[in-house]
This record gives structure tokens, sequence and C-alpha cells, in this order.
């Protein structure tokens, strides 16, 4: 007794003085979610409730039409993964099934989407796929994906503005390099951080996406025809710089990347018709050189009055208008190759 | 796995579930496995076969260790296994951080006296944070061979410490007296700690996503105006102390981090900074700046080379070649390794000039002006570090020293205020230090983290990954 008994209120005091640290720890946490609770209220009546709220953030409003999947969003472009390792079903069906596929750069992207590009090609009885890539992508990586999904499309439109330089970006290195585990991986983090900012941008501004010249552009892609959906506005809008059309040269490296590039597509069963679409430093001279030396049609139309969204990107109405046209000098060409070629689709 | 991931984020919340309910109170053998299932998985995310590069590291160790302990090895056969265990790991270290390096040099030095040799197109990928678990594993070995640890004698328990993931990629260096008695320890839920975990990790997720990330951005985008010839040099200045912000944030807060998740998880690991930037001497700002890596070089590597129990030209050499290999253990490149020589140097003239210690004593403006010399040549340093060759950095030095003038644009004003979070915990610490003000209440160190959490949502930079993943 004479040991035990002082030991009780010692107990007590310390199992008091743990209860009295733990309330005060709970307060704590209480304390930061509640502060951090008021940052956001103030926040959010800050943005919405004066003048800022002429800023608007997009990445809340930007929502994925059906059928689409995320393909880039805050510097990750989640679509060469997609592709090249075919992560999703439906996409890669309709791949498989593409009697026609679009390759080339982010300006082609944008410029051939949306229901123009469907529309066209569905009256021609032909299955469209635009398979180009932004992000610096040449014809490399295209052609890898052709090559691992074994694709047999019947033509190959490849917009040649800067295409032929035999190197694949830094970021499609890393995905060539990539094992299906990794494209999973990438997949997963970007498609999980795109929906939490989507959710969390609702009531809490991100402040570096509401300056014009930090912002970037989310792009879906559909999982039909490998179409962007541009789902936000981004840069300063201005005018699109025409063709250059001084004097040029084809150097040797690229006339033979892009032969080979011929021998490929071709050894597929392919057709390969040359485009060009118009863009600041693109040179007219050079791509119509390159399609007379490879032997390759080219469809170059110039459109006068439109505009972009950054210098470099067609806004969604000048992309119409821009497809318009373009479908109108490519059906020709498809009209010449159809007439040479008995085997390919006839328009019904 | 990266800190700042979905995938980190989801396991976190798993391995705290696990604590919550089978980890709740004494030594629970599931939460212990839940723990090294959690911790391979988060290392083998990156590269799941170079888990075996850990593994047989971790392995030897393990087993060196049970040897060195079992009675009757002469002191002979003692330094055999010791050995062993030590060349294992550095040749694991040299083979993936410095082959590519060799052949690099060898390929350089054939050239110029005109050999024939050309560098293989092999390619090794460096395993996620080798420098770091290597030298904790090595850490054990040493210890018990010099009979200041028992060996462990449970492989889980002692693969659970090489591989505890909140340290495991880059740190804090944990020691193993200071980890494995925490393994049978009762670890019941105290509220205090938990909360001290999450403000940690709510302040380490600051640093890194808000200032390092943000100022990454700036600093990726126009350090290569510091190489050149006509570089401006308030340009070049405001670069180099840009990027000083940058590491500090992003290793700091990867540390903050792994502590925070280490409280959440009921195990505490030591502090790895302590405001380096306001250290006043070359010693004070290694005893601040990655303390684990400074005491593991002074114990494992400082001290048994003589320390400074040897003559002052034979501790200047030990400083030096110390400082040399520590830059080497940064990275295969000549540029960690000027980093390493310049801040080796810096220790030993400090200490030629009796400026080690004793510094308090001298007047402030002593003080002040040997701090800001520090300082100086820590920013010089950073230069270094950061170029991608020495041509570069010294570019970039020259430019600074031409001490032109230009006023800062509205960008440049921009970045800066991504420093002032820096400076403010700097100097908060400064005057805690020297008793100006108290430390933070718990009510008011909660405020700050719910402003800070608020601060993450609202102004997180681009994800990069950090950078001392790489080392």
């Amino acid at each position: 007794m004479q040991r035990t008994a002082p030991a009780e209120p010692r107990m007590l005091t310390r199992m008091v003085g743990h209860r009295y640290r733990d309330r005060r720890a709970v307060g704590a946490m209480l304390l930061a979610v509640g502060t951090c609770a008021v940052c956001v209220l103030a926040g959010w009546g800050l943005w919405k409730g004066t003048a800022l709220r002429r800023f608007t953030l997009e990445i809340a409003a930007a929502a994925p039409p059906p059928g689409h999947f995320l393909a880039h969003d805050r510097g990750g472009h989640v679509d060469h993964h997609v592709l090249l390792h075919g992560l999703d079903d439906d996409t890669l069906r309709n791949l498989h099934a593409a009697d026609v596929l679009l390759m080339g750069n982010s300006r082609l992207m944008f410029a051939l989407r949306g229901p123009a590009l469907r529309d066209y090609f569905v009256t021609r009885g032909l299955r469209p796929f635009a398979l180009g890539f932004g992000h610096e992508e040449q014809h490399l990586f295209p052609l890898a994906v052709m090559q691992r999904h074994g694709l047999r499309p019947k033509v190959v439109i490849a917009n040649v503005d800067n295409f032929f330089g035999g190197l694949t970006s830094a970021w499609g290195t890393r995905v060539l390099r990539d094992s299906a585990f990794d494209a999973w991986k990438v997949e997963f983090e970007a498609t999980a951080s795109h929906a939490v900012r989507r959710a969390i941008h609702q009531v809490i501004p991100h402040v570096p996406d509401l300056q014009d010249d930090e912002r970037e552009f989310v792009i879906y892609r559909s999982e039909r025809d490998g179409a962007w959906f541009i789902a936000n506005d981004f840069g300063r809008g201005s005018r699109l710089e025409p063709f250059y059309r001084g004097r040029d040269t084809v150097r040797p490296h690229n006339l033979d990347l892009a032969r080979s590039f011929k021998k490929s597509v071709e050894a597929t069963g392919a057709r390969l018709i040359f485009a060009l679409v118009p863009g600041r430093d693109v040179s007219l001279t050079h791509a119509q050189i390159l399609a007379d030396l490879v032997g390759v049609p080219l469809v170059a139309p110039d459109v006068p009055g439109l505009r972009t969204m950054d210098g470099s990107h067609l806004t969604d109405e000048s992309a119409a208008r821009y497809a318009a046209v373009f479908f109108q000098h490519l059906d020709r060409v498809l009209d010449t190759l159809i007439d040479a070629n008995p085997d390919s689709p006839r328009q019904p | 796995m990266n800190f700042v991931s979905y995938a980190f984020a989801a396991l976190l919340l798993l391995v705290c579930l696990a604590r919550l309910t089978v980890g709740r109170r004494k030594v629970e053998p599931t939460y212990v496995w839940v723990l090294l299932i959690a911790s391979l998985l988060f290392y083998g995310w990156h590269i799941p076969s170079y888990l075996w590069v850990l593994l047989v590291s971790a392995t030897i160790d393990f087993y060196a260790a049970l040897a060195l302990e079992r009675p009757g090895p002469s002191p002979r056969a003692r330094r055999l296994i010791l050995a062993v265990s030590l060349s294992t790991n550095l040749g694991l270290l040299a083979f993936f951080k410095y082959f590519g390096f060799a052949l690099d040099n060898l390929q350089w030095a054939s050239e110029r006296v005109g050999w024939d040799f050309s560098r293989p197109a092999w390619h090794v990928v460096l395993p996620m944070g080798i420098s770091f678990y290597t030298f904790q594993s090595m850490s054990y070995t040493i210890d018990v061979y010099r009979r200041q640890l028992r060996a462990l004698h449970s492989y889980r328990d002692f693969i659970l410490f090489i591989a505890f993931f909140p340290q495991l990629v880059a740190g804090p260096i944990v020691r193993a007296s200071e980890f494995l008695p925490q393994l049978p320890r009762v670890r019941r839920i105290h509220w205090p700690v938990m909360a001290t975990g999450l403000a940690l990790l709510v302040e380490g997720y600051f640093l890194k996503m808000v200032c390092a990330d943000t100022l990454a951005t700036y600093v990726d985008k126009y350090w290569e105006h510091g190489y050149r010839t006509d570089g401006n040099s308030v340009v070049a200045l405001w670069l180099a102390v840009l990027f000083s912000g940058q590491i500090f944030c992003d290793f700091a807060g990867y540390s903050q981090i792994a502590r925070g998740c280490a409280y959440l998880l009921g195990y505490q690991l030591p502090v790895n900074f302590r405001s380096p930037y306001i250290a006043g001497s070359f010693k004070n700002f290694w005893e601040r700046w990655h303390i684990t890596l400074s005491r593991w070089l002074r114990d494992y590597l400082y001290v048994p080379l003589g320390g400074n129990r040897v003559s002052p030209r034979r501790t200047y050499a030990n400083l030096l070649l110390v400082m040399l290999l520590g830059g080497l253990w940064h990275g295969a490149a000549w540029t960690y390794v000027a980093w390493g020589a310049l801040h080796g140097a810096a220790l030993a003239v400090e200490r030629m000039l009796g400026l080690h210690r004793g510094l308090e004593r001298r007047p402030w403006w002593q003080r002040l002006a040997w701090g800001v010399v520090v300082q100086s040549v820590v920013l010089m340093a950073w230069v270094i570090f950061r170029s991608a060759s020495f041509g570069g950095a010294m570019q970039f030095l020259r430019n600074i020293a031409r001490l032109e003038g230009a006023p800062l644009n509205a960008e440049m004003w921009m970045a800066v205020l991504f420093l002032i979070p820096i400076a403010l915990a700097h100097g908060w610490t400064w005057m805690v230090e020297h008793a100006w003000v108290r430390p933070l209440s718990p009510a008011r160190r909660a405020v700050l983290t719910g402003v800070m959490l608020y601060g993450i949502l609202m102004a997180y930079g681009s994800g990069n990954a950090f950078i001392y993943f790489q080392f």
C-alpha cells in the first residue's frame, strides 16, 4: 500500500496532463483548419465579390466532353503515353480502324479539329484519326505509334512544318523508354491531379493561372478520332502570320528522312500526303520543294484573316474557317489518289 | 515515388490508417510489416528492378554486422568483414553513380594523349536515393564494428531501418542508434505528435510547392543568361540568389515532409536544416545545412582521418578532402567537386584565421563582416553547383563581379516575392536564437499552418522532382 499510494496521484496527474495536452493539440489542429477555411472564404469573396471577378479560371469550368480523355494539363502531355502504350481501349480500337492518319505538330492539331474534321471524312466514307502531338514532336514518335500498334491506314497526312528533323522531343524520348507501368503511373497522376485541380479551383483561385502569360492550355482528346478539344483560352490572341514564301532550300538530311518516312508509310499500304498549316516562320517554299523531291502532293491553303490564341495556335472560329478551306483543297488531292489507287474507298 | 504525387498521398493515407488501426499500441508486427511493404512499394514505384540494389546493400550489411558481433573473429577478420561491407556499398555507389563519369573522363583524357578509346554508349540509370541509403547502411556496420551498437537480429527490422520510406530517397541520413531504439517503443497515438507531424507536412509542402517550384521556374528559364559574355550583373546575381532560395526550399521542404510523415507514423527523424543562411561562419553553416550529412562526414570520415587532433596542416588537408568527397557525393560532375573544394578551402581558411570558434566574443562589426563573407562564398558556391560546366560557372561569376547596375523589372520583383517566406523564417530563427522573441506558441503556429495550407492551394508552382532525388 505504501508503495502504490503515491503512484496513483502521479498517474492521475499524468493522465490529466496527457488529456490536457491532447485537447490543446486537437484545438490547434482545428484552429489551423479554421484559419484555412477563413482564408478560403475571404479569398473567394475577394475574387468573386470585387472587380477581380474579371479574372477567370478556365480550369474550374473546363469539363471533358463525353468520349474524351485528358491529353494535356500543366506541362503533362498525357496523350503520348495513352496512344503509344494503348492505355485507352476505345481509342486503340479507333486507331486500328482509322483509314486516315493526320500527323504533325500542335498547329495541325489546333487547325483540324472538332466537327469539321469528322464531317468531312465521314462524308467521304473514311474514318480519320488525328495522330499529331505537341511539344516539338517530329515524325519519329507518330511513326513509332504506328509501328507499335501495326496500324494500316489508307492515307497518311503529315504536316511538314519542322516534321523531318529526325528528333524526338525530350518528353517523347521518355515515353518511348517508359514501360507500360510507367505509362499507367503518368496517366493516373495526371488524371487525378486534373480532377483535384478542377474541384479545388471552383472556390480557391490558382493565382499563377489567373495571369494571361502564365496560363497553360487544357486539352482533351477524342477517343473516336484523336482530335483535340481545347478547354480554355490561353495566351494573348493575335493574327496568324502567313507563310514564308521567299528563297529556301531542303537539306539532304531532311530529304532522306522524308523519303524514309514515305517508304515506311507506303510499306503499310498507305498513301502519303503532305500538308502545311501556316504560322510564324513556316516556309511554303521549303514544303513545296520537299513535296516535289519526295514525290508527294502538298495541301497548303493560305487562308487570310485567321486569328490565334497565342500567336501560333488557331482559335475555335479560325480553326473552323481554316478546316473548311483545307478540306476543299484536300478533296481534289484525295480524288486524284483514289483514282490512282482502285483499292482506296470512294466517296459514297 | 515523389512526395508531391497522388500516388504518395494514397500510400500515406493507407499507412496512416494502419497506424490508427493495427498500429495503435505496442509493437504490432502487422504494423511493422505494413511499413516495410509500403517502404518497398515507395521505392519500387520508381524503377522496380532497382529494389535489388537496396536489398543487396542492406542484406550484406545485416549479415556483416551479425558476423562482426559474433564472439571469436580476430581483429583482422573483423576488419575484413567491415571491408567487404564497405566495398559492396561503395562499389554499388561507384558503379551506378560514377561509372559514366569515369568513362567520360577516360574519353577526355584519351583524346588528350592520343589513345584510341571510344566511350561505350552505356547509360546507367541512377537508383533513386542510392547515396542516402548506402551511407545509412554503412554507418550501421561501422558502428557495430566500433562496438558502439549491437547488431540487429531481425532482418525485417533492419530492412525497415534502411528503407523507411519518409527518409529513403533524400534523407535525413538517420543513424541506426537513432532509429532502431524507436522500433520496439510503445507508440500510442499522441495528438500533440500528430499535430506537429501535420504542421511539419504543411510547412514542407509550402516550401516545396510554393517557394521552390516557383523559384525553379525563373531559375530554369533564365539561368543560361548567366553564361553569356554580355550577361548583366544584376540579372546574374538575381539568379544566384533565387537558386540559393530554391535549393534551400527544395531540400529543407523535403526534410520537413519526411519528418512530418515520420511523426504521423510514430517515429522521429533528426532535424536536417536550421536556417543556414543566418550562419556567421562556414563551420556554423555546415551545422545548419544538411546537418545529417555533415555529421556523417565528420564522424565517419573527418574524425577517422585525424580530424583536428593532428597538425594544423593535416587538419586543413582533412577538411579539404572531406568536403571534396562531400561534393562528389552530391553528383558525378566536376562542378560538384569544385563546390566541395570551395567549401573545404573556406573551412580551412576560417580555421587558419581562428574564426571557427569564439566568434560570438568578437565585436559585432567583425561578426557581421565575416558573416557577409561567408554568405557571399556560399552564394558563389551555389553558382558552381548549379552550372552545367565549370567554364559556364566562371563566366557567371565574372558577370556578377562586373557589378553593373540595372533596375529590377516586374518579373524579377515577382520572383523575389517568393524569397520573402525564407527571409522571414531565417529572421525569426535568428531572433529566437538571440532571445529577442520566444518560439511560436502552438496557437500561433496553428494559424500560420492554416495560412500556409491556403497558400499551397492558391499558389503552387509547376511540379518538379526534388533536386536531391538525383543524388
